[in-house]
């Protein structure tokens, strides 16, 4: 899991530990929305690539990062420019 | 959305959510050649769902440290947490946790993780479960939570579909015997995709299709949970053939995993 990888293996359900460490709620069960193709799904179905330093998340239709997380040594960089909506399910 | 730069929280600002903790190793089980499961000692464990996985961190002597996830295989009713885990060739981290890791060693671990694809018999079935290889390990979770669960587990059909190499790499072969021919049991399925089948195999040969899993699944009308789990290009294959016959793609959940980065 060091770099970013051309094909992923993974996907939303391992970056299960990272999403909790930036929202409050179970990310992976959020329903996202792709800004690319307004495709929509939950977090834990997007494809995942590198996780070392932090994640990117994208759309399994349009290849859209969705979700970017990154560690940086000031905290924890989120970038959800490819989501137009994230939308937490209640319990 | 625009990107936002979250700070540290401050110090003593409350407990982490997701804490590491250090766990101790107190038994190791040879599954197959290539897959060990690790019994491990979590103080302070808060519970689990089946299905929920955990993040593993090593941190070698020079202070090099590696991560992985792995699915917890245990049901909740279970104190100790058991991870199966898989050999991957030129992994980090999974050769030493199979062929390495001894009762008494410890690492860090922090979870449990993942509501997606978690059951609880409170949510009832019938329960479809689609596994390639290790992909085994969380479906085994909710198996053994539903045997732990009395008549309410009873009253959930349930059903295992189950792709290994061969006979001999297939993880938890023995307990699924077990399970599958206990009364109200699971019905568990099998099938091989590189090895010929033994004389009198009662499973498939090939890999998972739209018509296997017309034959052994319940119907879309049954309106089952469906969790696969295994290598991407299986989950891909079954998920997409589950969809062509019928089921809603919101009652397939999947997870996948493989090797990213040398693992």
């Amino acid at each position: 899991m060091s770099g970013e990888q051309a094909c992923s293996t993974l996907d939303g359900n391992a970056a299960g530990g990272l999403l909790r460490e930036v929202f409050a709620f179970d990310a992976t069960e959020a329903r996202t929305t792709c800004s690319g193709c307004a495709r929509t799904a939950p977090m834990a179905e997007l494809r995942l690539y590198a996780i070392e330093l932090g994640a990117i998340l994208r759309c399994p239709s349009c290849d859209e990062a969705v979700v970017r997380i990154a560690r940086t040594p000031r905290g924890l960089w989120l970038d959800l420019r490819g989501a137009a909506t994230v939308v937490a399910v209640s319990a | 959305m625009p990107a936002i730069e979250a700070a540290r929280p401050p110090a003593g600002a409350g407990t982490p959510r997701l804490a590491w903790r250090q766990v101790e190793v107190i038994e190791r089980i040879a599954e197959t050649p290539r897959a060990t499961t690790l019994v491990l000692d979590v103080p302070g464990w808060p519970g689990h769902l089946a299905g929920q996985h955990v993040d593993i961190r090593l941190t070698a002597d020079d202070g090099y440290q590696a991560q992985r996830s792995y699915s917890i295989a245990s049901p909740p009713e279970v104190p100790q947490l058991a991870l199966t885990v898989e050999r991957l060739e030129r992994g980090e981290v999974s050769p030493w946790l199979v062929d390495e890791a001894r009762p008494g060693d410890r690492f860090e671990l922090r979870g449990p993780i993942g509501g997606y694809f978690a059951w609880s018999v409170t949510a009832g079935g019938p329960l479809l479960l689609v596994a390639g290889g290790s992909g085994v390990a969380p479906l085994m979770a909710m198996l053994r939570h539903r045997a732990a669960s009395g008549e309410a587990g009873y009253a959930v059909s349930a059903c295992l579909l189950l792709s290994s190499r061969s006979v001999a790499n297939v993880i938890y072969r023995e307990e699924l015997q077990r399970l599958g021919s206990a009364p109200d049991g699971p019905k568990v399925v099998h099938t091989l995709t590189r090895a010929q089948p033994p004389p009198g195999w009662r499973g498939y040969a090939r890999r998972i299709d739209a018509p296997m899993l017309a034959e052994v699944g319940f119907q879309p009308a049954a309106a089952p949970k469906v969790f696969v789990c295994g290598p991407t290009p299986m989950v891909e294959a079954v998920a997409e053939a589950l969809v062509g016959l019928g089921h809603e793609p919101e009652r397939v959940k999947t997870e996948r995993f493989g090797a990213t980065g040398g693992e």
